[in-house]
């Protein structure tokens, strides 16, 4: 009995584990629309910027991964993700977006572990209406063959994560009923609303103690203000359009560099694993062999034979080639810092650029849209003769998610 | 009628914008101004004879100034050349009803946007002209394992474009009325300087049928026989992307020299 309940606990270990390290299978076919959704079906989609774990100094010492590399892979990830989302025909609008938005469905990701061998990924995914889709951990662990046939938005060597994360997307999205897709539609759209014209759209949603809005009414679809807003949304779509089109850029001048180096990164890791391992084997050998000549030698039997010299002797060579051997991974560890190192030094300004670029073009959005809301609230008393009121109407949630701009 | 209206008030963005430049002489400043007045006048007559054939409400989007105030407003208060812009003429504050000052806010609101639009194509273009010289300095330098693929990012190699625009379907012709008609205006900005046109009639516009806009015997009269306001006409026709617009500018142009013909 006692003897089950330990295998049951063994087991339920092992599957919590599991659920923790979610690797995803190999080869995984990515679902599509079997035909072509109506658009009242299409939820335009924002994935954010990924974040990151701060690296450890195992992974900046042993493994030579840096910050910049990360900087790098927060901005290429979620773009490979925008192009496997997009091919799918599940999705109206794929962005990547550089803050959380009021998307249809926001997708954040943050990057646990990765190098050229490894990836770790966690999703989260939210609906307008701030309800949680899911939050999952994705993890590959690559063979060098599945570097062969790579090709930029289309295959990347882990595709297989970014396959699987769309297919999750999708299945959830194949279990919203006709209401589902229409409030989260129509909850986006009065959220932008309310940002921008919070005098006129106030009372249109609520928003409950788990921090998930609902509708309390719909605002006429010929309301001139909503025409407005619709019009400045259009705007805002625009701009994520534009700052898209430099993260596209960023993307095919980082693809090449990026995939060289994983590439060669995960052939010196793999050789040094391999170095590591013979290292090991001869060193433990060596001491047994050395062990084994000691004790022979004590015992009586065999000590006028010249076999438990012979073994120390050789023992001691083994540990001594074990050694050599070990020295040869310092040479691996020194080629993957300097490959990490080379790639840094090409990626770094290609970041600071495509950052630069968005708070730019951000920024003057934002100078614009205070503009435009000053000019909504006035259009609005003008409107209806009501008195402006003070800016401090805000209705975001009270829940885990982050402050967010439009 | 509307599509002539679009068409004129494209061409006067256009012409405003090249008098906001500064490298202008005194001349050709004078020479945009007149134009503008023109076409000021040719909008106005077409604003009209719509209202008047089809009512006030037709008006409604189009970029006409407000013709009861422009009755009224002689000797009141000149117009500035800002004013030239969607803007009427002379606005009578203390005359307005709610509902004017509302449309008038309006009127500011989407002028403001169709600024956006503009500010955002002319980002579209910076981006799609760096594609293709990162795809020329990418297939020299795809096979080097860390070559020049540009650590600048001003070169760098690149497999696919960016053309592709997420389906999202948020173009600025999408964008209504009012930003249409300026985005138009904002493209043909894009293509360079007006005032030099006189060379570029030849090479610009080489592959333009224009006997299919009404041109006599399907040739177009020599530049130096069109005067300033012909030649801007025909520049901004020349430039227009939108066939539509593009062929009621011609059409402009036509009824301009027939004028001037009559003479």
């Amino acid at each position: 009995m006692n003897r089950l309940s330990v295998m049951l606990l063994a087991l339920l270990m092992l599957s919590g584990c599991a659920t923790m390290q979610s690797k995803v299978a190999d080869h995984v076919r990515p679902m599509h629309a079997e035909q072509e959704l109506d658009s009242s079906e299409l939820l335009d989609v924002a994935i954010v910027i990924f974040d990151s774990e701060e690296l450890t100094d195992d992974e900046i010492s042993e493994l030579g991964l840096s910050e910049e590399i990360r900087r790098a892979e927060e901005r290429y990830m979620p773009i490979q993700l925008k192009y496997t989302m997009q091919r799918t025909g599940y999705w109206g609008a794929v962005r990547v977006v550089p803050t959380p938005s009021k998307a249809h469905l926001q997708v954040r990701g943050t990057i646990v572990h990765s190098d050229g061998e490894q990836l770790t990924l966690e999703i989260e995914a939210y609906d307008s209406r701030n309800v949680k889709w899911f939050e999952k951990s994705y993890s590959e662990e690559l063979r060098l063959s599945e570097y062969s046939g790579i090709a930029p938005e289309k295959k990347d060597p882990f595709q297989d994560v970014y396959n699987t994360i769309a297919n999750d997307l999708a299945a959830h999205r194949e279990e919203l009923t006709t209401e589902d897709f229409r409030e989260i539609q129509q909850v986006s759209e009065l959220r932008a609303a309310h940002d921008m014209a919070p005098d006129a759209f106030g009372g249109h949603l609520e928003v409950d103690k788990k921090g998930i809005y609902r509708i309390a009414r719909l605002p006429a679809e010929s309301d001139p203000m909503l025409q407005r807003v619709r019009a400045i949304q259009l705007r805002d779509d625009m701009l994520l359009d534009t700052i898209n089109s430099y993260y596209e850029v960023y993307y095919n001048d980082l693809w090449q560099p990026y995939s060289d180096w994983r590439k060669l990164y995960n052939e010196e890791l793999v050789a040094m694993k391999e170095v590591k391992k013979q290292a090991l084997t001869r060193q433990l050998l060596g001491l047994a062999a050395i062990v084994g000549g000691v004790a022979m030698s004590s015992n009586s039997n065999v000590s006028g034979s010249g076999l438990p010299g012979v073994m120390v002797v050789g023992g001691a060579a083994a540990i001594y080639s074990g050694f050599q051997k070990s020295q040869e991974t310092k040479i691996h560890r020194d080629v993957i810092e300097e490959l990490s190192l080379s790639f840094s030094s090409e990626a770094e300004p290609l970041v600071i650029e495509v950052v630069g670029e968005t708070v730019r073009l951000t920024g003057t959005a934002e100078e614009k849209y205070q503009q435009w809301r000053k000019m909504l609230r006035e259009i609005y008393a003008s409107e209806t003769g009501f008195p402006v009121a003070p800016e401090n109407s805000n209705m975001e949630p009270r829940s885990n998610q982050p402050a967010e701009v439009m | 009628m509307r599509k002539s209206i679009f068409a004129l008030d494209s061409a006067r963005q256009t012409a405003f914008k090249e008098l906001q430049r500064s490298s202008l002489s005194q001349g050709e400043r004078d020479d945009y101004k007149d134009f503008i007045v023109y076409l000021n006048t040719r909008i106005v007559n077409y604003c009209m004879e719509l209202t008047e054939q089809a009512g006030e409400a037709t008006a409604a989007g189009l970029p006409c100034p407000d013709i009861s105030a422009i009755g009224t407003a002689e000797g009141v208060q000149a117009p500035t050349e800002e004013t030239y812009i969607y803007l009427p003429v002379y606005e009578p504050e203390e005359t307005h009803t709610q509902a004017e000052k509302t449309a008038s806010m309006d009127k500011q609101l989407f002028a403001a946007l169709a600024d956006f639009d503009e500010l955002l194509l002319k980002e579209e273009e910076n981006v799609s002209a760096r594609v293709p010289s990162q795809r020329e300095a990418g297939s020299a330098g795809q096979n080097g394992t860390n070559g020049s693929s540009g650590a600048s990012g001003a070169t760098g190699e690149s497999g696919q474009g960016s053309g592709d625009q997420n389906g999202s379907g948020t173009t600025s012709a999408d964008a209504g009325e009012s930003s249409s008609s300026s985005a138009q205006s904002g493209q043909t900005a894009q293509d360079g300087t007006a005032s030099g046109a006189q060379s570029n009639v030849g090479a610009g516009s080489a592959d333009i049928d224009h006997s299919a806009y009404g041109a006599p015997g399907g040739k177009l009269p020599p530049p130096q026989d069109d005067d300033i306001v012909a030649r801007q006409l025909r520049e901004a026709a020349e430039k227009e992307t939108d066939p539509e617009l593009k062929k009621k500018l011609w059409e402009e142009y036509w009824k301009y020299k027939g004028v001037k013909k009559g003479e």
